[in-house]
């Protein structure tokens, strides 16, 4: 398969873990392919560095602070 | 014009029922709807901004605008992802506004961000002080990279990859299809890859 389409193909997984047919399609391409194999490990690697990036935020937020908040502003409109 | 009594009778009305309610001039259901969707506000306008100051402005002017807008929304079962539009638009353009990289100091108070990276990259091993080191590293780098990236490229990656927001509600807020969501978060993804190719 074109790398291209196997990384779009990649993408469509990772963007939808619960697609059953996508990831089944995969799992079946990298079986028989080495160099599949390792551009789905990039990519995997690639999701996981991005979700630790960007996770990693809003913590220790007051939500209920921060809904008073918001509602005072509207109050006060 | 919203009422401070509780909002406990609300809490069983749908979405669409609030709105109505709101409109018909029973404020305080909009205060449920502050009370359901503020963290889903606030969680994509700090993903999108990268700052807990920023993003506690942008969520709470967001709220205000659909308060002010609430009679133009036509489908009122769409409330989530036409607040969420707000709130996606007006953090974009705030991003915009003050200019990338620019970033307050302070905090008022109501939380911090947590800088550290949770997860150990899977190249990691145990704890290799270098390893934790470069991982930090990539956590600043990934978040520039994602800044830069073109705004529906960031946009997609972030609502439908960070957020887990379903890609048919992100298609409208994008007001595209959902196959153009899937095709901006693949070249997000490929514009990373090439950006952050030296941690990999």
């Amino acid at each position: 398969m074109d790398p291209l389409a196997f990384e779009k193909l990649l993408s469509d997984a990772l963007s939808e873990p619960q697609n059953a047919d996508v990831r089944d399609r995969i799992l079946q391409m990298i079986a028989s392919s080495a160099s599949l194999n390792r551009i789905r490990d990039d990519w995997l690697r690639l999701d996981l560095a991005l979700r630790a990036a960007l996770e990693a935020g809003p913590c220790g937020i007051d939500w209920a602070v921060l809904k008073q908040r918001i509602v005072a502003a509207i109050h006060s409109l | 014009m919203v009422s401070t009594q509780p909002v406990t009778p609300f809490a069983n009305e749908s979405d669409a029922d609030l709105v109505r309610q709101t409109r018909d001039g029973r404020n305080a259901a909009f205060d449920l709807l502050v009370d359901r969707y503020n963290r889903r506000a606030y969680s994509a306008a700090y993903r999108l901004l990268g700052d807990a100051q920023d993003a506690l402005d942008v969520t709470q002017d967001a709220f205000v605008r659909a308060y002010r807008r609430l009679d133009s929304l036509k489908e009122v079962e769409r409330f989530p992802s036409w607040l969420m539009r707000i709130v996606t638009n007006h953090a974009l353009n705030f991003r915009r506004s003050r200019g990338a990289g620019q970033r307050r100091a302070s905090l008022d108070g109501i939380g911090a961000d947590g800088a550290s990276l949770r997860e150990e990259l899977p190249s990691a091993s145990g704890d290799c002080p270098v390893v934790r080191v470069s991982a930090a590293e990539l956590e600043v780098k990934a978040r520039a990279a994602v800044a830069a990236l073109p705004r529906p490229q960031r946009l997609a990656l972030v609502l439908s990859s960070i957020e887990g927001m379903p890609q048919r509600e992100v298609a409208e807020i994008m007001k595209c299809s959902v196959e153009a969501v899937k095709w901006h978060v693949f070249q997000a993804r490929k514009r990373l890859r090439l950006a952050l190719a030296d941690y990999f």
